[in-house]
């Protein structure tokens, strides 16, 4: 009944007051845009990576669809679109298979037909750069960019002439050639992911004329109305379809293992705005904590006339109320600014073209300005308690400043060092929010700039692209094309090659394709291992292993055995091996050979049959991972030359010497370019390719770190300074006994010192520690992240945080030591 | 409308404060300090009580002990039938307001409200209206008309004092306790604001207890109550 009444007063004091605290107001303010700034900041960020990540997953996916329903009936798809946690339903059908040529490589395309919904809802806004349209004519195609660039346009136009080689539906044998005319194309991305397997698109009448329909060829692609339980929607629509047995729901992969990616997230987003709270935590609550002791007096004083503990509790988050309404609304435009304005700034400075998408949701700032007004409620939360129990008479005692009842009685009792110890741990509180502070701003620091460097996109090149350049080539994988295996790589070319200044390291690996004699007793472990694999059930008998027990055999230059044995307990005898005495088998599981002795097997082009005695292992897809049943064996470069004449050259591997990367490459892209049959990945390109990724994340995540390093130290001086005023007495006290100023300042830079070095120790042990943890959690989610101890950045902390810690408490004495002694005596 | 405490003390006469066995002790043995002994007091309505003793005899711990400023280690104060003990720390503020006006040897004016808001701001606190004609009153009586929108710090020591006479009584408190109010103060400007206290109590029929070392401005008083070691003396 009185709290409505008395509001008046309530809210002339709360005013008075924070007119009276111009400076406390300004420390509150900018901790609570700062906090604000942070949240909002790494929310929009993390929304931005989100989005874009979600956008790429689904464009590797080709599809918005969650499921596809194999071989609907008319009525299914009637039954489909009627359902009511169905939201769109779209129908596609597989209408013929181009004919494979060397040019297209390891390439397999099919024409494909998609209906109108299908197209414009699921499969548009998984492609890019679409210019044209859908075709509507009888003979319009749409071609994705890739493919036209593999047939040798670079610049397509609407409307030229895509003349194509095809067989329609199930008849492989009668090759169909049209003239198709281009009606649009696209960047899409599926390629990638399904290992060059893509379609062209054709009309529907093409579609219709081909006899192939969705029931026989095709699919219904269904998006729920939600992808948060993929699963029970495709139990309750197999038994809404009633879908017979060979009809499938296949669930689109983005979606198989979404719930717990995305519960990953979650918890990593909580884990972050907690810790963004907690230091914006301990800043505001720092700030009011101190404001309150300063004032306890005033706050006593206000008691004893009459405001109840309420109300003083009412004054004191009245006053945080007010300050956050000014901080929040500057650190969400702060924010804004940023994202809008100085990320894509940067950006552009450094001229990257990756087009980071910034995502923008009301939904970020009211979560950030809910996040950061909690976090003020509860860091004042503390100190209005204060204010509310204290008691009128303490209030007039009240020093700041608590003793520790225990105290070693010391002959060193005078001695400077002693006494700044015992004052760093005179207020236990204060020491642990001050350490506190410190140790997360730095070590958050430390964990930030480590999961940096240790991301380095070079790093992750490097863990899979072996050499700086890797030349392929195309002709020689012959699994479902009608690729004739080519020399592409003939002396002349070699010899231009190696003429290249600067290339060093060079080596060839030869491959041709082997039958291999099939011996149960030997192979039977490594048969179920492949069967299961590969998901075979049936039983196989030892006819059918036979006939399609074949692989490949790879020539290796002996060098690579060199380096194997480098790190093998168990080397291989490299003479046995150029000799052509033993073969190796390209396994991750050698326990599998253990019964192999000898391999028989004789040279599919030749006819040659020799015999191998087993003589190690090396990785499985060790150069090169394709085959049938067989193993891949390896043996000698030269050994493999005696089996076939002039063996093809699969694989060139080379270094290029510093500095002369760049120059190489031109010269090997100009002896490259142009010939589809050979493939090039070069570590110059991969690198450059990623150097936009790896800038943009030094500069959000540096930000970032150096932001809560700042905060921790921010609060560092915060504390220190008004722990140094709120002695201010009791530093008059010991002038007037006789200590010197100098002495004193002595005393407050060893103080300062003392929590420096605290802290380091905790950074360098416990900091470590943590970090090396958090990046053993995060190398699970990225394997390539290579663990580098941040020493750099940990010394250049290390330093900051020295002079910080002397400097403070110096600065906050001087400024307050003025004034003479009585005076400053007089001031209790 | 008034609830039965508060009738009572509004009642002529009858014994307003009493404190029986009233004991507070500081520290434990050895270093016991024990600033108040076992003090049996009772003040009737109107009084004028003045408490004078040696420092450190325990005269402000008694003071502190009847306005509810501190709890005593045993004992008892009750005001009306009141007991201050008994009262939470939320009640015991608002009874505070409503039925004590304080006035201290530092003033203790909010610095930050000007004197017309320091004067009614117990009574704002307490969710009332001021009255304002009561207030003009006092103001008038104590000299304070120009100085209504001064804030504390533009004001001497004898205006900050009748500014915290002019609060301490603006809530019509049935006692008012007054520590060293003229400690402070030149001889002079002390006398008249006893003078002041003195009148403005009997025009609105309010107890004071005062402490003070002063034995000429403890003779004003219609009693004196003479405290040595925390015990009564006289």
């Amino acid at each position: 009944m009185l709290s409505k009444k008395n509001s008046p007063a309530v809210k002339k004091l709360t005013g008075r007051i924070i007119t009276a605290n111009r400076p406390r107001n300004r420390n509150v303010v900018a901790a609570i845009a700062l906090t604000a700034m942070l949240i909002a900041s790494v929310f929009s960020i993390g929304m931005s990576y989100l989005k874009s990540t979600e956008m790429q997953q689904i464009r590797l996916m080709g599809t918005t669809a969650h499921v596809a329903v194999t071989n609907p009936t008319d009525e299914q798809v009637e039954k489909l679109r009627d359902l009511s946690y169905v939201e769109t339903v779209g129908l596609q059908h597989n209408v013929g298979l181009i004919k494979s040529t060397p040019e297209m490589g390891n390439t397999t395309l099919s024409l494909h037909w998609y209906d109108q919904t299908e197209w414009q809802k699921f499969r548009l806004p998984a492609v890019e750069d679409m210019v044209g349209s859908y075709p509507e004519k009888y003979n319009e195609v749409l071609v994705s960019l890739w493919i036209l660039h593999n047939m040798g346009i670079d610049d397509p136009q609407i409307g030229m002439e895509i003349p194509l080689d095809y067989y329609l539906g199930e008849d492989r044998e009668v090759v169909q050639t049209t003239n198709f005319v281009l009606s649009g194309y696209c960047t899409d991305y599926v390629y990638i992911r399904s290992g060059n397997i893509d379609s062209i698109y054709v009309s529907e009448q093409f579609a219709k004329a081909s006899g192939n329909t969705v029931q026989n060829n095709g699919a219904a692609s269904v998006a729920y109305c939600d992808s948060k339980d993929i699963d029970g929607y495709n139990q309750q629509l197999t038994k809404d379809l009633s879908l017979s047995e060979d009809q499938k729901i296949k669930t689109v992969p983005m979606y198989e293992s979404s719930a717990a990616a995305s519960s990953t997230a979650v918890i990593a987003f909580a884990a972050v705005i907690f810790f963004l709270m907690l230091t914006g935590y301990l800043l505001i609550y720092n700030v009011f904590y101190i404001s309150v002791a300063k004032d306890i007096r005033f706050y006593g004083l206000l008691k004893t006339i009459g405001t109840t503990p309420r109300q003083l509790k009412k004054i004191v988050t009245g006053q945080a109320l007010r300050l956050a309404a000014i901080g929040i609304p500057i650190g969400l435009v702060i924010s804004a600014v940023l994202s809008f304005a100085v990320v894509p700034m940067a950006l552009n400075m450094f001229d990257l073209a990756t087009g980071a998408e910034i995502s923008f949701s009301p939904v970020i700032f009211i979560g950030a300005a809910f996040f950061a007004l909690l976090t003020t409620l509860i860091g004042a939360a503390k100190s209005a308690r204060i204010a509310a129990k204290i008691s009128p008479l303490e209030a007039l005692r009240f020093t700041g400043a608590h003793t520790r009842r225990l105290h070693k009685p010391s002959t060193s009792g005078g001695k400077i060092n002693g006494m700044a110890w015992r004052n760093i741990f005179r207020d236990r509180k204060r020491v642990v929010i001050v350490l506190l502070s410190l140790f997360l701003g730095i070590t958050t620091f430390m964990v930030i700039t480590t999961l940096i460097s240790s991301m380095d996109t070079d790093n992750y090149i490097a863990s899979y692209v072996e050499n700086d350049i890797i030349l392929e080539n195309n002709t020689l994988d012959v699994v479902g094309t009608d690729n004739t295996p080519k020399q592409k790589f003939d002396a002349s070319f070699l010899a231009e090659l190696s003429k290249i200044e600067g290339i060093t390291n060079l080596r060839t690996t030869t491959m041709e394709k082997m039958e291999m004699v099939y011996d149960s007793s030997q192979f039977l472990q490594h048969m179920d291992w492949f069967c299961k694999k590969l998901d075979v059930e049936e039983k196989l008998t030892e006819q059918q292993i036979q006939d399609n027990f074949w692989g490949y055999i790879i020539g290796l230059d002996s060098r690579y055995i060199e380096e194997i044995n480098k790190d093998s307990g168990n080397p291989i005898d490299i003479e046995a091996f150029e000799r052509g005495d033993i073969a190796l088998i390209g396994t991750d599981n050698p326990e599998l050979y253990k019964n192999v002795d000898v391999m028989d097997i004789s040279i599919s082009s030749t006819g040659a049959t020799e015999q191998f005695d087993l003589g190690g292992f090396v990785p499985f897809g060790f150069k090169y991972a394709g085959g049938s049943m067989a193993p891949n064996i390896y043996v000698s470069e030269q050994t493999l030359a005696t089996l076939v004449p002039d063996p093809k050259i699969y694989k060139v591997n080379m270094d290029v010497e510093n500095d002369l990367e760049k120059q190489a490459l031109e010269k090997v892209k100009t002896l490259t370019d142009d010939d589809y049959e050979i493939s090039r990945t070069s570590k110059l390109e991969q690198q450059q390719a990623m150097s936009d990724t790896k800038l943009l994340m030094y500069i959000l995540g540096g930000g970032i770190a150096l932001v809560l390093a700042l905060i921790g130290i921010l609060n560092f001086i915060n504390v220190m300074a008004t722990s140094v005023m709120a002695r201010k007495v009791e530093f008059a006290m010991l002038e007037s006994v006789g200590m010197t100023k100098q002495q004193l300042r002595q005393m407050l830079t060893l103080e300062g010192l003392g929590y420096a070095a605290i802290t380091t120790l905790l950074v360098g042990t416990l900091g470590s520690v943590i970090t090396y943890v958090i990046f053993k959690l995060f190398q699970q989610q990225a394997d390539y992240a290579i663990f580098t101890f941040p020493i750099i950045p940990m010394l250049i902390a290390a330093i900051i945080v020295f002079i910080v810690c002397a400097a403070t408490p110096q600065m906050a004495y001087r400024s307050s030591s003025s004034a003479s002694i009585v005076e400053r005596l007089r001031q209790i | 409308m008034l609830t039965k405490e508060e009738a009572l003390i509004k009642n002529e006469n009858a014994i307003v404060l009493k404190t029986s066995g009233l004991k507070k002790y500081y520290g434990t043995v050895p270093n016991l300090v024990k600033a108040l002994d076992g003090i049996d007091l009772s003040i009737c309505k109107g009084e004028f009580v003045a408490v004078v003793g040696t420092s450190g005899s325990g005269k402000s711990t008694l003071l502190h002990m009847l306005g509810g400023l501190d709890t005593p280690s045993a004992g008892s104060v009750t005001i009306g039938e009141v007991e201050m003990a008994k009262l939470k720390d939320e009640q015991l503020t608002v009874f505070r307001r409503r039925n004590i006006g304080f006035v201290f040897q530092n003033y203790n004016l909010v610095p930050i409200l000007n004197v017309y808001e320091n004067i009614v701001l117990p009574s704002e606190l307490d969710g009332k209206k001021a009255d304002t004609e009561f207030i003009d009153k006092i103001v008038l009586m104590l000299g304070l008309s120009q100085k209504l929108f001064s804030l504390p710090n533009n004001l001497s020591g004898g205006q900050q004092q009748r500014v915290a006479i002019a609060r301490a009584l603006a809530a019509k408190p049935a006692i008012i306790l007054a520590d060293e109010p003229t400690g402070n103060l030149d001889s002079c400007t002390s006398s008249e604001v006893l003078k002041l206290l003195k009148t403005t109590s009997k025009e609105f029929n309010q107890t004071i207890i005062m402490i003070t070392h002063n034995s000429e401005i403890a003779s004003l008083a219609d009693r004196i109550v003479h405290i040595e070691d925390g015990r009564i003396v006289a």
